[in-house]
């Protein structure tokens, strides 16, 4: 059965056309309003796809500015899987869209010679070639993927309170340092991390890239997972804004049927947990590192569509000599893989540029975000460091680390 | 003095049906109608086209008559028609000592019916109610009334009949018991016409009886409103219907990007009673609540009402009781020779009910030819190249519903997009070009923007004219066409008229966005203020 | 999550805004709670502070005032003084922010010139939309842009005509080729003034405006005259060109409101106010007649945050502030009855721009902005509200939205910022 999203909602006020960054820098999107709730009415009708829809980044920000609560964006998704399930996505898609599985395949070799097999001038050009834009800075395979790190990492042993930590692609593959941080910091506040491997890709580059019977598979196995260590009371926690968004509020829009038997589908959020446990007592912060620090933090355009705040840079606000500014810019560009599209790379740019401006404007040097590929474009914008907010907190806390 | 064989009063279905089939005939004839072409009933119903099963218990006649015309109109008017199906639903509510008879008497009148599984419809349909008991499938579809009628108005141009819109009839001529002639106003100019003929033909609707009263005499028509809700989107795939004797609010027609539930049934005083009644909205959700539960969530666009012409014979049952037969009265039976009149029937049979007549006026008139206006398609259909050409200049979701609604026109209009430097979206909604408005809005029969809204749906999707308007009024005045109110009072006109239909649904999301139309025009355009400040 | 502050805002519109940024200046931590961009973003960015009485314009809207009913937001704030002083602070905030606002030459409204090419009265707009400059002058030119659908030159000559101080005026079509090409969808001024605010967006204007400015001393131009830095573009565009520019209001989306909101989000969180956006507030905790916490409603649950006191600004009818239903109406968040007439055909006129009982349909209040029940007595002691969600005014009809809107804004802000 086809999946619809009731459109009424929508009054027609234009608010997600001003706020939309890709329609703010290209007249060739048709815009947020026209392809979502306006389409959605005539979708029915079967009268064929308009081109543009493929220029949706899915960053949300229709939905964040929307005062009726119109699910926009999951409704231009809605009808891309349709669309892509009579017309086959590109190979250049394919690519992006299954990272994991590629993540997994350069895992067997060494990621110097992996990195250096995608970021020479040849395969640069291949990649261009069918379609990623050569321009852009690709994030880096890690030397030691997570599954690895962790295995190899010997948490303390008595510890009795348990926490499951879902990692996610990025961190799996390109940031693996960061979940070792998260779980040197649970185990600082008296927590055992178990990671189970069987948890998969939360499926947003499947199914934004069109791929839809492979995000439901994923979809499927997380979720059947997620109820297994929910219902033993364990919380199941995620430091990336877009996986949060997924298993929150994306799931229940595009596979209702899998979300039905389940109260809810969310993870909990790393960065609510460590806020807590601060203010439980249970995390100490009195020792941590007073030097002097100026911070820039950039909310993904993801975590902005979950109504809870910025618990990062509210930890970053909670530690001595701290000085976090929220940049306050709008969205990166980057979008998980959008912006390392060869016809959307220019886009991505521009739509950063404001983002980009601001951070160089603030003359602050470290940036902080939660956003693994929001660090990779705001990295490749500006050339300031950029760590999430995390990382920034456990070198404060960790003597032995050096800053 | 202008001459012809044949005068027509009324522009709806039935009267433009005559039109049609005279013309075709080679009967030389002129159409006149008080307003625009199918402002009445004709436009102002569900748009369902029966197959006849809401009929079969309880006039078998007239049930054959639907299901012989609705297989006749998905030939010749396919454009209007959407091949959309029907169920028939047994509720909770209703008695299932109906099925039998109704199969049967369905079986009679020459309607298939079969069967669904519960659990098939409710996957087919989602919306039910999931305790539903049984499920029929018929051929009932959805019909565009409106574009109907204008694409016989298309059919009788090429045959050369003619129509005069927006004149009202205010004199029938007649010397030695014959009629002479008519003599109208033209309602936007004041100019008057006099034309004489031979015959006149009284397809006046519920205004029926206000024409023979020109002539001294009476018919058996009582207007009786029927309220009906469209909703912002399409919620069903099909036509559905309850399975129980016909009743008020049991009928959900989808069209396009709507869904209308209707309709209700109440003594009119007067044949333009228009105004739904919020009263009737509330009667209608809560019936409609019986089939599709969670009715009260989605978004009501607009109510509004139209009059069915219910014939009466003297001392005969009204309202949902009266008979949905037709009936046609030879006057000259009454000592007015040449003068017929026509009503009562349905929608679905104005063809048949055109045909009836058109035979007694031949008859008449000593003219033999064959009635063939159920052979010959309406219009045209656009040939592949033409919607591949319209893609490069109409967006893509709009393309089939532009070349539906056009009819003989779409060629038109798509060169004249083409030649444009661009064809910008006016209504988003209902996806209006430019060129399509304009190109209508210059037609002799358009006087103001609601004439071209009745053509194009401008206006009639989710913002209700809130930009279109604007947009289209900038556009009129710019390419100068001509029409009579000031560009700021015909807007305004367009705007209380879209008013009318929000009223009695004022609540929920639709005050939502009627307060977005106020910001608009009253807070940022002061379209309100400016009444007084500006010469009109 | 519970988080608690001092102040909690509802709402990110002009009175939201406002709310917060005042109570911020005065020292107290406020947390903004928002669902979706508020209306500032799609409207004409001008300050409407009262332009009709009773349907008869107004000449000064601060003496006209004195004349409102005891019930109307404008009395129970105190009147002309409260709102003036908001004035003045919204100028000087948006004069930091690089948008220099504009009186009316003379005492009273501007008229300003909207797209429609209708006259508006409106006490405060930028300095790029005043009018003063077309009474000295006899020509002027009506510009736009090549498939800018919402701005016709010939409808807005055709209507201007209309109006006795204008009808003797020359005014000429003027279409400038658009500069964006193979645009996929249709352009609005939103889309040429972003692209004004590029370098070459900002020659592409200058040059094509360049024939008219020698023909005409006042060009009229849809709001395209850039986005952050609107008011440098339009000061050297009028001195490069040695022309007048007067921009005209627009309809959503409306530019000057964008802009406008852009500088006040700015001054938010250099004021250290923290923006939850996507937050709708579903309900509240009460507790002896003062709120405990508002209730957001996520995907996993509800978000509790806390405060000394609430400043509700959720809008209306159009922004979710009022719910209504067949016969009922009420506040969306504290459920407070709005008294509405059980039969709805009683809400509206039979005439769209009548007077109508939703239209100054909103929550009741006393002298501080405190909701009051039927007895007319305080009903929760440490909430506020502001703008269209209070009752007693019709901003449509007496074009007081955003005068309304900040002066309540303002005032919820001081007091709540006092306590």
């Amino acid at each position: 059965m086809k999946r619809r999203i009731n459109p009424d909602k929508c009054v027609a006020c234009s608010t997600c056309v001003v706020q939309c960054p890709v329609a703010e820098v290209t007249s060739k999107f048709l815009g947020p309003r026209m392809l979502g709730p306006a389409s959605e009415r005539f979708r029915m009708l079967n009268a064929g796809e308009d081109d543009s829809l493929s220029y949706c980044a899915n960053c949300k920000n229709c939905d964040i500015s929307c005062p009726q609560g119109v699910e926009v964006s999951n409704i231009n998704m809605l009808a891309r899987a349709e669309y892509c399930r009579e017309n086959r996505p590109s190979f250049r898609d394919w690519i992006l869209a299954h990272g994991e599985l590629e993540a997994k395949l350069v895992s067997y070799f060494p990621s110097f010679l992996v990195n250096f097999g995608m970021a020479n001038p040849i395969s640069k050009q291949i990649l261009d070639m069918v379609g990623v834009s050569k321009k852009a800075d690709l994030p880096k395979f890690a030397s030691k993927q997570f599954p690895a790190m962790f295995k190899e990492y010997k948490q303390p042993e008595n510890l009795t309170k348990r926490v499951v930590f879902y990692p996610g692609c990025f961190i799996k593959a390109y940031a693996p340092q960061t979940g070792m941080d998260l779980v040197w910091l649970l185990n600082k506040a008296g927590y055992k991390v178990e990671y189970p491997e069987v948890f998969c890709c939360c499926g947003t580059p499947l199914y934004t890239n069109g791929f839809e019977a492979d995000a439901r598979k994923n979809a499927v196995k997380n979720l059947e997972e997620l109820a297994a260590w929910r219902k033993a009371g364990i919380p199941v926690l995620s430091l990336c804004p877009s996986c949060q968004l997924m298993f929150k509020s994306e799931i229940p829009a595009f596979f209702p049927d899998l979300a039905e038997n389940m109260e809810s589908t969310a993870l909990d959020d790393a960065m609510e947990f460590i806020l807590g446990c601060i203010n439980r007592g249970e995390l100490d912060i009195s020792e941590a590192d007073t030097s002097p620090l100026d911070i820039i933090y950039h909310a993904p355009c993801h975590l902005r569509a979950q109504g809870i705040g910025f618990p990062g840079l509210d930890i970053l606000r909670l530690l001595p000599g701290v000085h976090a500014v929220n940049a306050d810019a709008g969205c990166c560009g980057i979008s998980g893989s959008y912006g390392f599209k060869k016809e959307k790379y220019d886009i991505g740019m521009a739509i950063g540029s404001k983002l980009f401006d601001t951070i160089k404007d603030s003359g602050i040097r470290q940036v902080a975000t939660e956003c693994g590929t929001c660090k990779v474009q705001i990295i490749h914008g500006t050339g300031n460091p950029c760590d999430h907010p995390l990382t920034i907190l456990r070198r404060r806390l960790d003597k032995k680390t050096t800053k | 003095m202008k001459h012809t064989t044949v005068v027509i009063i009324g522009g709806g279905a039935t009267g433009i049906g005559i039109l049609r089939d005279l013309s075709m005939r080679g009967v030389k004839a002129v159409l006149l109608e008080q307003g625009g072409i199918a402002s009445g009933a004709s436009s102002r119903f569900h748009g369902l086209l029966h197959s006849g099963g809401r009929y079969a218990v309880k006039d078998n006649e007239a049930a054959r008559e639907c299901i012989e015309e609705n297989m006749i109109l998905r030939r010749i008017g396919r454009e209007c028609v959407e091949e959309s199906e029907g169920f028939f639903v047994l509720s909770q509510q209703d008695d299932p000592a109906y099925e039998k008879p109704w199969v049967e008497a369905c079986a009679k009148a020459g309607i298939k019916t079969e069967p669904v599984d519960v659990k098939e419809a409710l996957r087919l349909e989602p919306n039910l109610d999931p305790g539903i008991k049984a499920v029929y499938r018929v051929p009932d579809s959805s019909v565009d009334g409106f574009r109907l009628v204008w694409h016989n108005a298309m059919s009788a141009r090429r045959y050369g009949g003619e129509m005069l819109t927006h004149h009202e009839v205010f004199a029938i001529d007649q010397e030695g018991g014959k009629v002479k002639g008519v003599r109208a106003r033209n309602l936007v100019t004041g100019e008057e016409v006099c034309i004489s003929c031979d015959v006149v033909v009284n397809a006046a609707g519920s205004w029926a009886a206000k024409v023979v009263e020109l002539v001294g005499l009476e018919v058996g028509v009582q207007p009786d409103r029927g309220t009906l809700v469209a909703f912002n989107h399409r919620f069903t795939s099909r036509v559905i219907n309850r399975l129980h004797m016909s009743s008020d609010g049991d009928i959900f027609v989808p069209h396009g990007s709507i869904t209308i539930l209707g309709t209700t049934s109440f003594h009119a005083d007067r044949p333009d009673a228009h105004e739904a009644p919020t009263e009737d909205v509330l009667k209608l959700l809560d019936i409609g609540e019986v089939l599709i539960p969670n009715l009260r969530s989605y978004r009501i666009l607009r109510a509004f009402a139209g009059t069915r012409p219910l014939y009466v014979a003297k001392g005969s049952a009204a309202g949902r009781a009266a008979s949905r037969g037709f009936h046609i009265s030879d006057h000259s039976e009454e000592g007015l020779d040449g003068m017929f009149s026509i009503f009562g029937g349905k929608f679905t049979t104005y063809r048949l009910m055109a045909e009836k007549l058109c035979d007694l006026v031949c008859e008449k008139l000593g003219v033999h030819a064959e009635c063939r206006t159920a052979v010959e398609p309406l219009i045209a259909d656009p040939s592949p190249a033409m919607m591949e050409k319209a893609a490069k200049y109409f967006p893509v979701h709009s393309v089939p519903l532009v070349a539906n609604r056009l009819g003989d026109a779409f060629p038109i209009v798509v060169e004249k997009a083409a030649a444009m430097k661009s064809n910008p979206l006016l209504c988003e909604c209902e996806m209006v070009t430019r060129a399509e408005i304009e190109y209508v809005a210059s037609d002799p029969s358009s006087h103001s923007m609601t004439d071209v809204r009745l053509r194009t749906r401008l206006g009639m999707g989710t913002c209700q004219g809130t930009y279109c308007s604007l947009r289209t009024i900038g556009a009129l005045t710019e390419c100068r066409v001509p029409f009579p109110l000031s560009p700021a009072d015909n807007l305004r006109d367009f705007l209380q008229e879209r008013w009318k239909g929000l009223r009695p649904a004022l609540w929920g999301l639709q005050a939502r966005e009627m307060e977005l139309g106020r910001a608009v025009y009253a807070a940022t355009l002061n379209i309100d203020g400016a009444r007084d400040e500006q010469k009109n | 999550m519970n988080r608690k502050t001092d102040i909690v805002v509802v709402g990110s519109g002009l009175a939201g805004m406002s709310a917060a940024l005042t109570a911020a200046q005065s020292g107290k931590k406020v947390t903004l709670l928002t669902h979706g961009a508020g209306t500032l973003a799609i409207s004409s960015g001008c300050i409407d502070v009262l332009g009709y009485l009773n349907g008869v314009r107004v000449a000064d809207p601060f003496e006209s005032m004195a004349t409102l009913p005891a019930e109307h937001p404008y009395s129970l704030i105190g009147g002309a003084e409260t709102v003036r002083e908001a004035i003045d602070w919204l100028k000087s905030v948006c004069r930091k922010g690089g948008i220099d606002m504009a009186h009316a030459a003379e005492e009273g409204n501007h008229t300003l010139i909207t797209v429609m090419g209708t006259l508006k009265p409106s006490y405060l707009c930028p300095d790029s939309f005043n009018p003063d400059c077309l009474k000295d002058v006899h020509r002027a030119a009506v510009v736009t842009v090549e498939n800018m659908k919402d701005v016709h030159p010939g409808l807005i000559i055709d209507q201007l005509h209309r109006y006795a101080e204008l009808s003797d005026k020359e005014f000429m079509e003027a279409v400038l080729p658009c500069p964006i090409e193979h645009a996929h969808r249709n352009i609005t001024p939103l889309d040429i003034a972003r692209h004004v605010e590029t370098p070459e967006g900002m020659k592409w204007l200058e040059k094509s405006l360049m024939p008219y400015a020698k023909l005409y001393p006042v060009l009229l131009l849809p709001p395209i005259c850039g986005m952050k830095h609107s008011q440098q573009i339009w000061n050297q565009l009028c001195s490069a060109l040695k022309v007048k520019i007067i921009e005209m209001v627009s309809i959503p989306p409306g530019v000057a409101g964008l802009r406008m909101r852009d500088v006040l989000k700015k001054a938010l969180n250099a004021a250290g106010v923290y923006m939850v956006e996507s937050a709708e507030v579903v309900r509240a905790e009460v507790e002896e007649g003062r709120c405990k916490t508002v209730h957001t409603l996520t995907a996993s649950g509800e978000d509790a945050w806390e405060a000394d006191s609430f400043i509700i600004a959720t809008g209306g009818l159009l922004s979710g502030g009022i719910s209504t239903a067949p016969g009922k109406a009420w506040e969306s968040i504290f459920q407070l009855s709005l008294d509405a007439p059980a039969d709805t055909e009683a809400w509206s006129s039979p005439d769209i721009f009548g007077s109508s009982f939703f239209a100054s349909m909103g929550v009741k209040v006393n002298h501080e902005l405190k909701p009051l029940n039927g007895e007319g007595n305080v009903c929760l002691d440490n909430v506020r509200f502001a703008g269209r969600v209070l009752g007693g005014y019709d901003f449509a009809a007496e074009k007081s939205g955003n005068g309304v809107a900040l002066a309540t804004g303002r005032y919820a802000g001081m007091l709540a910022g006092k306590e």
